[in-house]
């Protein structure tokens, strides 16, 4: 939603759906590496992350490695809260992303959606 | 990490304590492992490898939240809640794994050894949550706020920062890790009281 906005206010467009499918580029520069760098760093992977780190590094710079990486951290937890929580999307959010949220099939994130699918048929866990 | 060594809402210092324990003890866990891999996380039954003696139920939630968050579910989340923790007790539950998650990765990603566990402080839970609450449809009560937006189009107080609100010092917590992220930094403070405290033996209410 942010890269949305971010995209509205600087005139550039990106293909979100290539936010959810890796076979496409969104058309954020360096996108394959901050994919890798997220990737190794919310999947524990700190083995890759070590290349990964210094290819970016070398890339991108290191401020931007160092936010990159930041933000990821950050994420690994704000997603676990929502997750626990089942906090849903703000209602204003939800009405001005309906079409993205078709494309990018991220609605499939819903709880009440995912409770359904992950529960067992007579509603135990 | 020095705050969540300090006596809480709903637990102790020693329990919160165990708490980062056991969510560092998650990721070696065998039985977590194996519900990763599983198409379900109910089809494979087991005892985790506990690195502390929190209650069975309580040492599930948090490895869980800590090795398979996408698959929790509000009919876990009821049972857990039902009898075996207080919703407050849960809310502090998940600001201490989530924001030791932040704080673990962020000493990770540069190759850095994760901080020690600090001491546990000594102390009684204060027992204060929020009591002006509203039901937005999340599993938790959640503070009341306006629907303002920003300038970006976004909720100036996103319901992510309401999420844990029921319990300030939780919230807060868990702020003061993610805030430049979200925007929760604009948590508004309210007024906590203090709940009179009905556990079960063994887990806090």
């Amino acid at each position: 939603m942010l890269l949305r906005a971010s995209g509205e206010q600087t005139g550039t467009e990106y293909d979100l759906n290539a936010v959810t499918n890796d076979t496409g580029d969104v058309g954020v520069e360096h996108e394959s590496l901050l994919r890798e760098l997220t990737e190794a760093a919310i999947r524990n992977r700190w083995d890759d992350l070590e290349g990964v780190r210094l290819c970016a590094m070398q890339a991108m710079g290191e401020q931007e490695t160092v936010d990159a990486l930041t933000v990821a951290a950050a994420f690994n937890g704000i997603t676990r809260v929502a997750d626990a929580t089942g906090i849903p999307l703000d209602e204003q959010t939800a009405a001005t992303t309906v079409e993205m949220r078709d494309v990018t099939g991220i609605d499939r994130f819903d709880y009440a959606q995912k409770s359904a699918r992950y529960s067992t048929a007579d509603g135990s866990w | 990490m020095g705050r969540h060594a300090q006596p809480g809402v709903s637990w102790t210092g020693a329990e919160r304590v165990a708490i980062l324990a056991e969510a560092r003890a998650a990721l070696d866990c065998e039985l977590c492992n194996a519900r990763i891999s599983a198409l379900s996380p109910n089809a494979v039954q087991g005892v985790h490898d506990a690195a502390s003696a929190l209650p069975a139920a309580v040492v599930d939630g948090i490895h869980r939240l800590r090795t398979d968050p996408q698959r929790l579910t509000r009919a876990w989340f009821d049972s857990l809640v039902e009898d075996q923790l207080s919703l407050a007790a849960y809310a502090e539950l998940v600001s201490l794994v989530c924001t030791s998650v932040i704080i673990d990765t962020q000493h990770n990603v540069p190759g850095l050894p994760v901080a020690p566990l600090p001491d546990p402080v000594d102390g009684e839970p204060s027992g204060d949550v929020l009591d002006d609450t509203v039901d937005i449809g999340a599993w938790l009560p959640v503070m009341k706020a306006e629907a303002d937006l920003t300038d970006t189009g976004l909720p100036s107080v996103p319901n992510i920062a309401r999420a844990m609100s029921l319990v300030p010092r939780a919230a807060a917590l868990f702020s003061a890790r993610s805030g430049h992220t979200t925007g929760c930094s604009r948590f508004p403070s309210r007024s906590a009281r203090r709940r009179p405290s009905s556990s079960p033996p063994g887990c806090p209410r």
